[in-house]
């Protein structure tokens, strides 16, 4: 049987080392020859061996200086060392190789039979260091993953244990099952995590989206008493910019803002101020409830946008909802409430056009939206841009009225849909916060039912069954549609039960 | 002259490779003089921590090779050194292994050619 091994053979004999050079290649082994004691340390410094056959007599760099310079540098330590001497040998000199940590000695000149046993028990011991001293690395990982858990937030992926759990032995077995165990608490908290977001959420989602319903049916009722729709948007614009603004400032936001973020913001404000006119205009001419199922649409027209430009994939599901959404929106149009005086085909066309103007303002801020600036700060701004955009029409058309002159139903259901909008925006942006932008996407839902319920409510509209059924269909659409998924690949905390104690353990 | 017993396990130790034996003894060959005039060398110098070590190599290698008055002579300067003792007739000692090699040079030639007849 062969020994596999890679031997260093240290003597300054020619002679002496050819013979354990043959003696070892006899036996299977690899050699590598050092000639001085200098040269075996230098080879040792760069090469791992299994054994090293040291001479003892040798000049300027005998083999008890070699074994204490090992000793010296204690990662050689590992490398058993078998020092040659003569039959008669010099005791105390082996003595102290042995103290010096040699493993053993071999007395020349050879035996076969006992220097091959010595060999081979000494690189079998090796192979036992090894593997020994292997597993003990292994656990130290295991160790080290244990205290990535116990110390903070972790994920499974990243407690670097794969290469410990593919190993065939019982530190692989132990590995793999803490990852097993890790991975299942990690799941468990995450689930955990997405109720309480799901909760919160929830809660904030409720709130805004009463608050977002009832612009609707406010639009509608200001119609009724001002149809100045410019001077309405002026107002409202710059009421609503100014509670989100304040809100900003008084959570220590800047406002101040660079070049390119103004134009970016202008871009924004044009469109959205466009938007709230068309809003305001078509309030007066559709009824709440159809104008808030219009609304919904929203959902439908990110998802066209986002395709026609590539940004998210589209599939089979996401067109069946977005034909279940037309046929809804077909609904609509055919059935006409208010037998003509509201609900015009035109008018309804025309009020298409804000939920379609939202989504290209949603796919503008994914795509677009400076990362640096606050989305509170940007959308109080851009609020207060579009009402300084719209004042030149309103002064223009006649439109301009000064709020609160003579306080009246108008000027209080103007100053209410402002703040309404302005502290939906802060809502709506801490819910995409708290919740993320999926569950935020979620809104339209109630924005669309709370609409319905405040125009019931607020403007003695009712539910016909037609239009209930482009609702559902509105709905079952949007849920095909669907909102991008987002990325689940959070670290979660580990929560221990007597943590103290476990930590007191740890650090003992 | 020659321990054939000591040469058969130098044998064995090698795996009974006739090659592997004549490579060593041819390597002996060259190395023994060169050791055989260091020894003289230090021993005319006085130099006697070069003559122990040269002494210590060369009584190696005569055992390796079953060359066993060789050793002998050389073990006995190297113990004589060793325990401090500075010889009057190093010199003399020097010839008498120089003399021994003379002896032991040819005995080795003729075991190359004995192995290199199984080669």
């Amino acid at each position: 049987m062969t020994i596999e091994a890679k031997v260093l053979v240290v003597d300054d004999s020619r002679t002496s080392r050819m013979i354990v050079n043959k003696a070892l290649q006899q036996l299977g082994c690899q050699t590598v020859e050092a000639a001085s004691g200098r040269e075996a340390l230098d080879l040792m410094g760069r090469d791992s061996f299994d054994l090293v056959l040291l001479d003892i007599e040798m000049p300027e760099m005998d083999g008890l200086a070699v074994l204490r310079q090992m000793r010296a540098t204690g990662d050689r330590l590992n490398t058993p060392v078998l020092v040659i001497s003569g039959q008669e040998g010099n005791l105390d000199v082996v003595v102290a190789a042995i103290e010096l940590g040699a493993e053993d000695f071999l007395p020349k000149p050879f035996d076969p039979t006992l220097f091959r046993a010595r060999v081979a028990s000494c690189v079998e011991k090796k192979r036992l260091r090894d593997t020994e001293i292997d597993y003990l690395r292994q656990m130290d990982k295991l160790s080290e993953a244990a205290m990535v858990m116990e110390s903070g937030k972790f994920h499974p992926a990243n407690l670097g244990l794969e290469a410990v759990a593919a190993r065939p032995d019982s530190a692989g077995r132990l590995a793999a099952v803490f990852v097993e165990m890790a991975t299942q608490v990690y799941d468990r908290e995450l689930a955990l995590q997405r109720n309480v977001r799901t909760l919160k959420g929830g809660a904030v989602l409720l709130l805004s989206g009463l608050l977002w319903g009832l612009v609707v049916p406010l639009s509608v009722m200001i119609y009724r008493e001002n149809p100045l729709t410019l001077g309405v948007t002026f107002w409202s614009n710059l009421v609503a910019g100014l509670v989100c603004c304040g809100w900003a400032v008084a959570t220590g936001k800047s406002l101040r803002i660079t070049w390119s973020e103004f134009l970016f913001l202008l871009v924004w404000a044009l469109i959205f101020g466009f938007s709230s006119v068309v809003l305001f205009e078509a309030a007066g001419r559709v009824s709440g409830i159809a104008l808030s199922i219009i609304m919904a649409m929203q959902g439908f027209a990110v998802f066209a946008i986002a395709a026609v430009m590539r940004i998210e994939a589209p599939s089979l599901r996401r067109f069946i909802g977005l034909a279940l959404g037309l046929v809804g929106v077909l609904a609509l149009l055919l059935v006409r409430e208010d037998g003509g005086a509201l609900d015009g085909w035109g008018w309804m066309l025309i009020a298409m056009m804000v939920p379609i103007l939202y989504g290209a303002i949603d796919i503008l801020l994914a795509v677009k939206h400076p990362p640096t600036l606050d989305s509170v700060v940007s959308s109080g701004l851009v609020l207060v841009l579009s009402a300084v955009l719209v004042l030149p029409f309103a002064l223009w058309r006649g439109h301009f009225f000064v709020l609160a002159a003579e306080p009246g139903l108008s000027d209080l259901l103007v100053a209410i849909t402002g703040f309404c909008i302005g502290l939906c925006t802060v809502l709506y942006i801490r819910l995409i916060a708290m919740a993320g932008a999926v569950f935020g996407s979620q809104s339209a839902y109630a924005v669309t039912v709370a609409g319905i319920g405040w125009s019931v409510l607020l403007l003695g509209e009712s539910l016909s069954l037609w239009t209930g059924f482009a609702l559902v269909m509105i709905v079952s659409g949007l849920l095909l549609v669907g909102p991008k998924r987002e990325a689940g690949n959070v670290e979660v905390e580990f929560r221990r039960k007597r943590k103290a104690r476990l930590g007191k353990a740890i650090t003992a | 002259m020659i321990d054939r017993r000591a040469i058969d396990r130098l044998y064995e130790t090698v795996g009974s490779d006739p090659e592997s034996l004549i490579e060593m003894i041819e390597s002996f060959l060259e190395e023994g003089p060169v050791l055989v005039a260091q020894l003289a060398g230090a021993a005319a110098a006085r130099d006697f921590v070069l003559m122990r070590r040269t002494a210590h190599s060369l009584k190696s290698n005569a055992r390796d090779f079953g060359a066993t008055r060789l050793g002998a002579h050389c073990a006995e300067i190297e113990e004589e050194l060793r325990a401090g003792q500075e010889p009057d007739d190093a010199a003399r000692r020097a010839a008498t292994v120089g003399a021994e090699w003379q002896v032991v040079e040819p005995a080795l030639r003729a075991l190359a050619a004995e192995f290199g007849a199984l080669a």
